[in-house]
């Protein structure tokens, strides 16, 4: 009981960095959460275009100034040629599309005039764009068959009233899983941080060299003394993991009490055992205490962002990836991920699995080496 | 005569090459402090530290209470209480939570435990400073409480291990009441130090060690008759030619007298009015002086008989 707390006191006076770690995954979650439900469903985006007709008075100039005008956002700027230059300049509108005079008549004659498009060179501009070109290929089909201005018309109209079908393959809830991973994800970093910080800390105050000499003279045997500081650490490990379990009831809980929620607690409790583990190896690697917060760091917000707790590893190089594949928050974030998206997660068992021994793999190689170090450590010269 | 609390016999740590401690023996009896005087370097450490079982030594037995040390002897380590020359806390505990761990790991009882930490929080007079952390405190006091930490279980037998380096005179006092007081409530004390002052104001026998080997034993006074000198006279003088230097050297009863170019210091063996006899051979001579004061002879002066170079060296 001594063991345990003093551990304890000595955790006590780290309180405030073990806050500060939590609140900077409550705030990512929070963000995370208000980050609006897109996944799941198909909506069609429309531009904000101006329309310049030049050809007023025409049929065929009107239908497709008309057909512009449902497909994307008219904005009316007015007429002043400054006016239209900043509201393009200041991305107010993303093109203007200007249909020349005399459109309509080159059209029935079959010799159509280009309309002129001046754009931002965006995203939107491309979309308007194609949609410009998708109405004059239709135009210019019907327009070579010897039909009247109406027919003519009427044909392209329903020709483009058929929309494309976009069918979600998916039936899972893919909003609240990748709510949910991101929230286990990003507690990756604070609960690695927790853990290790707070155990490196106690770790290395129970191994500076004085007190260490001062507990091997003394009568409590030091294999009982070095079984109790484990325990101790692995009783902290579980708290820190128990309580951001319990955030994530608040934070992501329509999720947690699912097959693939329990998923996710059962990942994120093997990788805090991996943490405690590496904390344990870093405790004998690590001679100087004042240096330990800046290697946490380094090693806490370095695997953060290499292995996609921070920034999704489809958006990391290929070299970036290959490199995490070293690192077990990697492993631990593409179990959240797989859970995540699988569409079958029994059937993908298996691969959750290895992601798991992975892990536990990597956490034995850290309690081998903390042993065989802190083993030849002991040795007072 | 008391019983041996410790029993060296023969011991030998040896570095490779280097014989750190070379066929040491000796005891410890009970209620005794025994000092262990030497140079920095002269193996003082490296035999508590073997004698803790904290080293693996070469050769020798070390027998504690009668049984044998060995690293796993906790029925003897129970009885024992160390002080090392680092301060060895946490910085993240209290004072009192500090000794309270450290005596925990001897004493489980919760109720005896708080009544021997209050002891030693008064033992070393840091009763003003219980909820302070390490850092807070100063040099001396961080002493005081790192023996607090050492003894708070009440130790039979303690070993203090240079506990008053780099510690204010005021505290070194302090400190050194504290281990008397240890003494007196029945406490058997190894010290090792390189202080001559201290062996001499605090031990009932002294061993003077250097480079691992036992060069001399025994009371303070007797070891001093190994000087072979009965008085130290010394001179502040600001200048002094060589042929002054040699009439004093040839004064009654001096045997050997050296001048460093601010003090000139003369040895005597016998004789009893040699301070007098001093002031007066420097009115004659028209010699101006600051100070004239007299000394016995100090356990330097043994080292310096028994190996040539001075204890600080």
């Amino acid at each position: 009981m001594t063991v345990f707390k003093a551990f304890l006191k000595v955790i006590k006076k780290n309180l405030g960095t073990i806050l500060i770690y939590t609140s900077i995954v409550i705030i990512f979650s929070a963000v995370n959460t208000q980050a609006g439900n897109q996944s799941g469903q198909f909506v069609s985006e429309k531009p904000d275009i101006m329309i310049i007709n030049e050809d007023k008075g025409s049929a065929v100039s009107e239908n497709f100034e008309k057909y512009l005008q449902d497909n994307a956002n008219f904005v009316d700027i007015g007429t002043d040629e400054n006016d239209i230059a900043d509201a393009l300049f200041y991305r107010d509108i993303s093109c203007i599309v200007t249909i020349p005079k005399g459109y309509g008549k080159s059209v029935l004659e079959k010799s159509p005039m280009q309309p002129e498009i001046s754009s931002t060179g965006s995203y939107e501009a491309s979309l308007t764009k194609n949609m410009i070109q998708r109405y004059l290929r239709v135009q210019n089909t019907y327009m070579r068959t010897k039909i009247t201005e109406d027919v003519l018309i009427s044909s392209i109209n329903e020709a483009l009233k058929n929309d494309t079908k976009v069918v979600l393959t998916t039936k899972l809830d893919t909003n609240s899983l990748i709510k949910s991973a991101n929230y286990f994800n990003f507690a990756a970093y604070s609960m690695m941080a927790c853990i290790l910080f707070i155990i490196c800390v106690v770790l290395s105050s129970f191994n500076e060299i004085s007190v260490r000499k001062r507990t091997i003279v003394s009568s409590m045997n030091y294999k009982k003394f070095g079984f109790n500081l484990f325990l101790a650490s692995l009783a902290y490990a579980i708290v820190v993991w128990l309580f951001f379990i319990g955030l994530s009831f608040v934070m992501v809980g329509d999720t947690v009490l699912t097959l693939r929620g329990a998923a996710f607690v059962i990942n994120s409790l093997i990788f805090s055992i991996t943490a405690l583990s590496l904390a344990f190896m870093l405790s004998t690697l690590i001679e100087e205490k004042n240096a330990l917060s800046a290697v946490v760091n380094v090693i806490t917000l370095g695997l953060s962002f290499l292995c996609g707790v921070f920034v999704s590893t489809n958006y990391l190089p290929d070299w970036v990836v290959a490199l995490a594949h070293i690192f077990p928050t990697y492993w631990y974030v593409d179990t959240n991920v797989k859970i995540a998206t699988t569409e079958n997660l029994r059937a993908s068992a298996m691969l959750l699995v290895t992601n798991s021994l992975i892990l536990v793999a990597f956490a034995v190689v850290f309690v081998m080496t903390g042993i065989i170090v802190s083993g030849k450590k002991r040795k007072i010269t | 005569m008391y019983d041996k609390v410790i029993e060296v016999k023969g011991l030998t740590k040896e570095y490779k090459e280097l014989k750190a401690v070379d066929d040491l023996s000796f005891d410890v009896y009970e209620k005794e402090i025994l000092g262990l005087l030497g140079p920095n370097g002269s193996g003082k450490s490296t035999t508590i530290n073997s004698i803790l079982s904290l080293l693996k030594y070469s050769s020798g037995t070390i027998n504690i209470f009668g049984k044998e040390m060995k690293p796993d002897a906790y029925d003897i380590k129970r009885d024992i209480g160390v002080i090392f020359q680092e301060v060895a806390v946490f910085q993240e505990l209290t004072v009192y939570d500090n000794i309270d761990y450290f005596c925990g790991l001897y004493i489980s009882d919760k109720n005896r435990r708080k009544q021997y930490v209050e002891d030693a929080i008064e033992l070393v007079s840091i009763g003003n400073y219980k909820k302070f952390y390490p850092k807070q405190l100063s040099g001396g006091l961080l002493r005081r409480l790192n023996i607090a930490c050492g003894i708070a279980h009440k130790p039979k037998l303690i070993f203090l291990d240079e506990p008053t380096v780099a510690v204010d005179p005021q505290s070194r006092n302090n400190i050194l009441e504290g281990i008397r007081k240890l003494r007196d409530n029945g406490a058997t004390i190894l010290y090792t130090t390189h202080y001559m002052e201290e062996v001499e104001q605090l031990c009932d026998r002294i061993i003077i060690i250097d480079k691992g080997k036992i060069i001399a034993s025994g009371t303070s006074d007797s070891l001093k008759k190994l000087a072979k000198i009965e008085e130290k006279i010394t001179v502040e003088i600001h200048r002094l030619s060589e042929e002054f230097l040699e009439k004093a050297k040839k004064l009654e009863h001096a045997t050997d007298a050296f001048y460093d170019g601010k003090m000139l210091i003369v040895s005597y063996n016998g004789g009893k009015n040699n301070i007098a006899n001093m002031i007066d051979f420097l009115r004659q001579n028209n010699l101006s002086y600051l100070k004239v004061y007299s000394e016995r002879p100090s356990l330097n002066d043994v080292f310096l008989e028994l190996t040539g170079k001075e204890l600080r060296d």
